[in-house]
C-alpha cells in the first residue's frame, strides 16, 4: 500500500491520478445554481486582493511591467483594491483554469477566449453583457463574434491580431516574381507555390504535428466564406459544421497542398510553434502565416525583407480583401470572486480605450477600439496596422467548439499526410461537434 | 577409464591465493576424500576440477587429456552440492531429467535413464514430487541421482551430508559406500570436513591445509604415519594429544604426540602424571581427562567401564613406539 | 465484556495495525472515495459548479458508441504487446549481469538514471531527439543512413512501437533492479548445477533463472500491466499528444483531455470507471492464466 503511493509520488504525473485529484477537488466543490448575475457598481471600501490570470503577459518581452503597469493604474483609481497579474505559461494554462472551475476557487479575473471557448468554462464564469461600461461598448469591436452559443458574453474582448501572410520577399526577388501579382489572387497564389516549388524553394513554412497551422488556414478561409449574417448563426451555434461551406473551406486548403504550397510531407513531423517560424526565420520558406504584429516584428530582425500581405481570397469569398482578425484575447470575472464590483471594474479598465493604448505604447498590442490611431514605427507596423483596419474584417475562430477543434488538430497530420480523407475528417470533426449540443 | 592428473595447480581471488601448487594423482575408480579444516580451499579445488571455477594457473587432465577448456558439462564430471541445490521448480523427474534433455536424448530414453536411477536410489515413489516436498535425505538421493543418470567418470560430492542429521549422516554414508560398488569404474572424490566420514569412506584421504597438500594416503597411513604435526592432530577422534616443553624433555623433541587410546594408565613409572579432571563413559569405552599443568587436558581412552573419581591422581604412560615425534616446525622427527 | 473488547483493541493495535492505520486512511481518503464518486457522478450529466441532472447509463452508452474510445482501447492493446519485451529485456539483462561485470556500480547507474527521471524530463529530451528536423534524424542523414531517418514520433505505424521502445528504456533499470535483486535471493549452486548439466545461456536462462524466479516475473509483468494503463499519461502526454490522430492516445490521456480540455465531466467520469475496470480485468486475466498454466504445468507428468 506504501509502494502504491510511493510508486504514485515517484511517476510524478499519472492520469488517473490527476483526474482522481480532480474528481476529489470537485467532490468538495458546492453546487450551485448557474448563471447568477454578477453585481456591478461602486466598489466597496473594504480592503481586498484581486488575482488575475493571464497568459498574456508572457507573450511580450515587456510584457509582465506592461500589465502591472496597467494593475497600477487601476489600483490608484481605487486604493482599497490590489491587483495580483499573475503570468502563467500559456502550455498549461487552460489545465489550471479548468481545476479552478472544477474545484469553484481560484482567481477573480482570467483571460480567456470568447465564444464556445469560454463556453466550454461557463461553470466558473460570470455573463458580461451587461456589465460593460455602455459607453465602452461602443467603442469595443469584436464584441459579437464573442458571445456564446447561449447568448452571453463570458469574456470582454481586448487587443487585435490578424491572420496575414508574411512574405519575404527576399526570396521572391531571387525567384523572380513579384509577390504583390503572387499574391493578387487565390489562383496567382497556388501558380506561384508551383513556380516556387520548381525553383527548390518552400512556398509556406508548413508544420502540422500540432494541428494549429491547419486550424489557423480553416479560420482565414472560413472567415472570407462567411458574410456577416453567416458568421452571426455560427455564433450562435444555428450554423453547423456540417454545412458545406466547412468542407469547401478544408477542400480549399487541399488545393494548397496540391499546388505545394506546404512542401514535403517533412512538415507532418513539424509543429506550428516555433517550427514553422524556425524555418521561416533561417530561410526555409517564402511565406508564413501570422497573427501577431509582435512576432512579426520579430521576425522581420531575422528575415529583413518581410512584408506582411493578405491571403488571397477563395473563390467562394465574400469580400474583397478580408483578413481573418479578431480580439487578441478577452477576461473573464469568475463565479466565486469575493469582489465582483472590483472585477468587473478592472475588466472594464483594462478594455478601456486608456488602457490599450498604454499597452500599445509599452508592447505594441493594437487594440480593438474602434477608431484606433496608432503611429506606426516603421513599414510592417504601418502594413499590418493597415491590413487590420479593414472594417471587413472579423473572425468565426472563437465559435469553433473546443472538442472540434482537438479532433481536428490531431486529424491535421493525418489529413495532410493522405492517411485520411476530407470525408473521413469531416466526419471525425462533426461528430465532435455533435457531442458539443 | 578415469585417471584424474592434478599438476601445478594454483588458484588466487584477486590478491588471495587459495590454492598453492597442487599436484594430485586419482586412479580410474578411486574412492578419495579430501578433508581440511574449514577455508582451506577444499571447495575450491573441487569446483576447479568441475570447471565451474577456472584455474589461475596449472592444469588438470583426464585420462591424459588436458580438460582446462573444456566446458564443465563435457568434462564428465557430476557433482553433488551440499545444499542439494535441486532445481526448486522441477519434480524429481525433471530434476534428473534436466542433464539428459540438454543432451539431446530421445524422451523414452530419457525416461529410462531416469528410472533406472530412481530404482537404484529408492526415488520411483517420488518422481513426481517437488524437492520442497522431500526429507533431507530423499532430496540429497536426488541430488545423487541427478549426477547419476548423466554416467560421469568422475563423481564430485562437496560435503553432501553435512546438512543431515547424525542417523541419517550414518544410513547415506552407507549408501554411498555401496553406490560406489555398484559403480567400481566411476572416480569419486569427496570433501567433508568430518574426519569420521574421511576414515570410513576413503581409500585415500588428500589432506589439504591453506591451500596446500599437506599429506595423500589411505586412512591407516594418516593415522599411523602422520607426515605433519598437523596431519596427526587432523585425522583421529578424539584429538591426538601433543606434549610440550618440559613434558617433551625425556623424549628429547620439541612435540610428543600420543593418541588417547595409545596411553596408558600406570601404577609406576609414568611418564606424565595429574589430576583427572573429568570421566565419560561412553559404554565400551571411558575417556578420561588429565590435568598434567599442561595447556589443554590429556585425554585417555580405556576400555570399559574404568572409574576414575574427578582430582584422582593417575600416572600416564604411552605404549611402546606408540608415539610421534615433531619438530618446532611441526615436521616429524625419527624416534 | 467491556475488557474483553478493549483487549482486542489493544492486541491489535500492539500487532501493527497502528502502523497501517495512516495507509489505510490514505488510501481511502485519496483513491477510494473519489472512485466511488466518479463511479456516482457518472450516472450525471455533471456540472461541477451548476447544476447536474441524472441521467442514468448514458454516459456509459455514448462510451460504447464512441468509435475514438474503442480506437484508443484499441492502443491500449497494442500497448500490451510491449509486456512481453518490458519483461523479457530487463530479465535477461539481470540475468547476464548476475555473474557480476566490469564496473557494476557504472552499468547499475546508466540503466537505473532514467528510472529516477520523471517522463516529462525524459519524453521532452526524447522529443526533442526524435524530432522529424531533430539530432536522430540529422545524424542518421549525415551519416548516410538517411533512409533510416524517419518521423519517428508522427507517423501513425512508427508511434506505437516507439512509445514501447522509449518506456521500456525509461522503465529498464527498475526492472533489471528488481530482477537482479531476485536472482540475489535465488540458491546460486542451482545456476553451477545447471551448467554441470550442460545447460548453455538460453536454456539456463529459459529452464533455470526464469522458473527460479517466477513470482517476480509475474509481479513485474502485472505491475508493468497496471502501468500500461496507469503511467502511460506522461509520456504521450509529452511525447505525441496522443497523435498522430489518435493513434497513440491511451486512457488516461483520452480521459484528461475530455475532463480537462473540453469540459466533458460526466463522460470523463463513466471513461474513468471504465479505466479502472481494465486495470482490474487485465491483472485478473494475468493471475487467472498463470493459475490455468501452474495447474497445466503439474498435469503434465502424471
Ligand atoms: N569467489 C571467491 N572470491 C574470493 N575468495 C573466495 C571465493 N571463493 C572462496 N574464497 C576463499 O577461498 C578460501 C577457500 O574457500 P573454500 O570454499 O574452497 O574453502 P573450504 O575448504 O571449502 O571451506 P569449508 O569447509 O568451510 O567449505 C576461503 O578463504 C574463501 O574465503
Ligand atoms: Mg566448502
Amino acid at each position: 500500500m506504501t509502494m502504491g503511493v510511493s510508486k504514485w509520488l515517484r511517476k510524478g504525473v499519472s492520469g488517473v491520478a490527476l483526474a482522481t485529484a480532480l474528481f476529489a477537488l470537485a467532490a468538495c466543490g458546492e453546487e450551485q445554481a448557474a448563471s447568477d448575475k454578477l453585481k456591478t457598481g461602486p466598489i466597496p471600501e473594504a480592503k481586498a486582493e484581486l488575482t488575475v490570470w493571464s497568459f498574456l503577459p508572457g507573450n511580450y518581452e515587456k510584457g509582465v511591467e506592461a500589465y502591472n503597469a496597467i494593475a497600477a493604474d487601476f489600483q490608484k483609481a481605487h486604493p482599497q483594491i490590489t491587483v495580483k497579474i499573475i503570468d502563467m505559461p500559456y502550455g498549461t494554462y487552460f489545465d489550471q483554469v479548468r481545476n479552478s472551475v472544477v474545484a469553484q476557487s481560484g482567481p477573480d479575473v482570467i483571460t480567456m477566449y470568447g465564444s464556445a471557448q469560454a463556453y466550454s468554462y461557463k461553470n466558473g464564469l460570470y455573463p458580461l453583457q451587461d456589465a460593460i461600461d455602455p459607453a465602452l461598448r461602443k467603442e469595443i469591436k469584436y464584441l459579437d463574434e464573442n458571445y456564446s452559443a447561449d447568448g452571453n458574453l463570458y469574456i470582454l474582448p481586448t487587443g487585435s491580431y490578424g491572420y496575414v501572410m508574411l512574405v519575404n520577399r527576399a526570396i521572391f526577388a531571387k525567384a523572380g516574381i513579384d509577390p504583390a501579382t503572387a499574391l493578387a489572387s487565390w489562383d496567382s497564389m497556388l501558380a506561384t507555390c508551383k513556380a516556387l516549388t520548381e525553383k527548390g524553394i518552400q512556398p509556406m513554412a508548413s508544420g502540422w504535428k500540432d494541428g494549429y497551422l491547419f486550424e489557423t488556414y480553416l479560420y482565414m478561409i472560413t472567415s472570407q466564406m462567411m458574410d456577416k449574417p453567416t458568421l452571426a448563426k455560427w455564433v450562435k451555434g444555428e450554423l453547423k459544421l456540417d454545412d458545406k461551406l466547412f468542407t469547401d473551406a478544408v477542400n480549399y486548403i487541399m488545393d494548397m497542398k496540391t499546388a505545394g504550397c506546404f512542401g514535403d510531407d517533412k512538415a507532418l513531423g513539424r509543429n506550428m510553434f516555433d517550427d514553422t517560424n524556425v524555418q521561416y526565420a533561417t530561410g526555409g520558406a517564402a511565406m508564413l502565416v501570422n497573427g501577431a504584429l509582435s512576432r512579426a516584428m520579430q521576425l522581420v530582425k531575422d528575415q529583413p525583407e518581410t512584408m506582411a500581405m493578405a491571403l488571397p481570397q477563395v473563390p467562394a469569398s465574400k469580400h474583397k480583401n478580408l483578413v481573418d482578425a479578431g480580439a487578441e484575447a478577452g477576461w473573464g470575472v469568475t463565479k466565486w470572486t469575493k469582489s465582483p464590483e472590483a472585477s468587473a471594474a478592472f475588466v472594464n479598465f483594462i478594455a478601456s480605450k486608456e488602457s490599450q493604448e498604454k499597452l500599445w505604447a509599452a508592447i505594441g498590442v493594437p487594440s480593438n477600439i474602434s477608431g484606433f490611431q496608432a503611429q506606426a514605427q516603421n513599414d510592417m507596423q504601418a502594413a499590418y496596422l493597415a491590413l487590420l483596419a479593414n472594417p471587413e474584417n472579423h473572425t468565426g475562430f472563437a465559435a469553433f467548439p473546443l472538442p472540434v477543434l482537438a479532433v481536428m488538430e490531431r486529424n491535421a497530420a493525418p489529413l495532410m499526410g493522405g492517411t485520411m480523407t476530407v470525408q473521413q475528417f469531416m466526419e471525425s470533426a462533426n461528430s465532435a461537434f455533435a457531442k458539443t449540443n | 577409464m578415469s585417471n584424474l592428473k592434478i599438476s601445478k595447480l594454483h588458484k588466487h581471488f584477486g590478491a588471495v591465493d587459495v590454492l598453492k601448487d597442487i599436484n594430485l594423482d586419482i586412479r580410474t575408480g578411486e574412492f578419495v576424500v579430501f578433508v581440511g579444516p574449514s577455508g582451506c580451499g577444499k571447495s575450491t579445488l573441487l569446483r576447479c576440477i568441475s570447471g565451474l571455477e577456472a584455474a589461475s594457473s596449472g592444469s588438470i587432465e583426464i585420462d591424459g587429456q588436458v580438460i582446462d577448456d573444456v566446458e564443465p558439462a563435457q568434462r564428465g564430471i557430476a557433482m553433488v552440492f551440499q545444499n542439494y541445490a535441486l532445481y526448486p521448480h522441477m519434480d524429481v523427474f525433471g530434476n534428473m531429467a534436466f542433464s539428459l534433455k540438454m543432451q539431446g536424448l530421445a524422451k523414452d530414453e530419457i525416461r529410462r535413464k531416469v528410472e533406472a536411477a530412481a530404482e537404484k536410489l529408492q526415488l520411483t515413489p517420488y518422481l513426481d514430487r517437488l524437492p520442497a516436498q522431500l526429507s533431507g535425505g530423499q532430496r540429497q538421493r536426488v541430488a545423487i541421482g541427478r549426477a547419476i543418470v548423466r554416467d560421469p567418470k568422475v563423481f564430485l560430492f562437496d560435503e553432501p551430508l553435512s546438512n543431515l542429521d547424525a542417523a541419517l549422516r550414518v544410513r547415506m554414508r552407507m549408501e554411498i559406500a555401496q553406490l560406489k560398488l555398484q559403480l567400481p569404474n566411476t572416480t569419486m572424490i569427496y570433501v567433508t570436513h568430518d574426519q569420521v566420514e574421511a576414515m570410513t569412506m576413503a581409500q585415500r584421504i588428500v589432506v589439504l591445509k591453506d591451500g596446500r597438500v599437506e599429506q595423500v594416503g589411505t586412512p591407516l597411513e594418516l593415522y599411523e604415519r602422520p607426515q605433519s604435526q598437523f596431519v596427526a592432530g587432523f585425522i583421529g577422534s578424539p584429538r591426538m594429544n601433543f606434549f610440550t616443553g618440559r613434558h617433551a624433555e625425556k623424549f628429547k623433541a620439541h612435540t610428543v604426540g600420543v593418541r588417547a587410546e595409545h596411553l596408558d594408565i600406570v601404577s609406576a613409572g609414568g611418564v606424565w602424571s595429574g589430576k583427572v579432571v573429568y570421566s565419560e563413559n561412553l559404554g565400551a569405552d571411558t575417556f578420561i581427562y588429565a590435568d598434567i599443568g599442561a595447556e589443554a587436558p590429556v585425554v585417555v581412552r580405556q576400555p570399559g567401564k574404568s572409574v576414575f573419581a574427578a582430582g584422582a591422581e593417575i600416572a600416564l604412560a604411552p605404549k611402546a613406539q606408540e608415539y610421534h615425534l615433531f619438530d618446532e616446525a611441526g615436521r616429524p622427527v625419527p624416534k | 465484556m467491556q475488557a474483553v473488547k478493549r483487549r482486542g483493541w489493544r492486541r491489535a493495535l500492539d500487532g501493527g495495525l497502528v502502523l497501517l492505520v495512516p495507509a489505510i486512511v490514505l488510501e481511502t481518503l485519496v483513491l477510494f472515495l473519489p472512485l466511488v464518486y466518479v463511479a456516482y457522478r457518472s450516472l450525471y450529466d455533471w456540472q461541477p459548479g451548476s447544476v447536474s441532472t441524472f441521467i442514468g447509463f448514458k454516459n456509459y452508452e455514448h462510451l460504447l458508441a464512441d468509435p475514438e474510445f474503442w480506437q484508443v482501447i484499441g492502443n491500449q492493446l497494442f500497448y500490451l504487446l510491449g509486456l512481453p519485451l518490458w519483461v523479457i529485456a530487463p530479465l535477461v539483462v539481470a540475468f547476464a549481469l548476475r555473474e557480476g561485470v566490469w564496473r557494476p556500480g557504472l552499468f547499475r547507474s546508466i540503466y537505473f538514471l532514467p528510472a529516477v527521471m520523471s517522463p516529462a524530463i525524459v519524453g521532452l529530451v526524447f522529443r526533442t531527439l526524435l524530432a522529424t528536423d531533430g539530432p536522430v534524424n540529422a545524424v542518421l542523414e549525415t551519416s548516410g543512413l538517411g533512409f533510416l531517418a524517419h518521423p519517428w514520433l508522427t507517423d501513425i505505424t512508427y508511434v506505437k512501437p516507439v512509445v514501447i521502445f522509449l518506456v521500456l528504456w525509461a522503465s529498464f533499470g527498475t526492472g533489471v533492479l528488481i530482477f537482479s535483486a531476485a536472482f540475489a535471493a535465488v540458491p546460486q549452486n542451482i545456476f553451477e548445477a545447471a551448467r554441470l548439466d550442460g545447460a548453455r545461456f538460453w536454456s539456463e536462462f529459459w529452464h533455470i533463472a526464469v522458473p527460479s524466479v517466477r513470482g517476480t516475473v509475474f509481479l513485474w509483468a502485472m505491475f508493468q500491466l497496471v502501468c500500461i494503463f496507469l503511467f502511460m499519461f506522461g509520456w504521450i502526454y509529452v511525447l505525441t499528444g496522443g497523435g498522430p490522430g489518435l493513434s497513440s492516445a491511451t486512457m488516461d490521456f483520452f480521459i484528461y483531455q475530455q475532463f480537462m480540455r473540453f469540459g466533458f465531466y460526466g463522460t470523463a467520469a463513466a471513461q474513468s470507471i471504465a479505466l479502472v475496470g481494465a486495470i482490474v480485468l487485465f491483472p485478473a486475466l494475468g493471475y487467472g492464466a498463470r493459475a490455468l498454466i501452474e495447474t497445466c504445468f503439474k498435469r503434465r507428468r502424471t
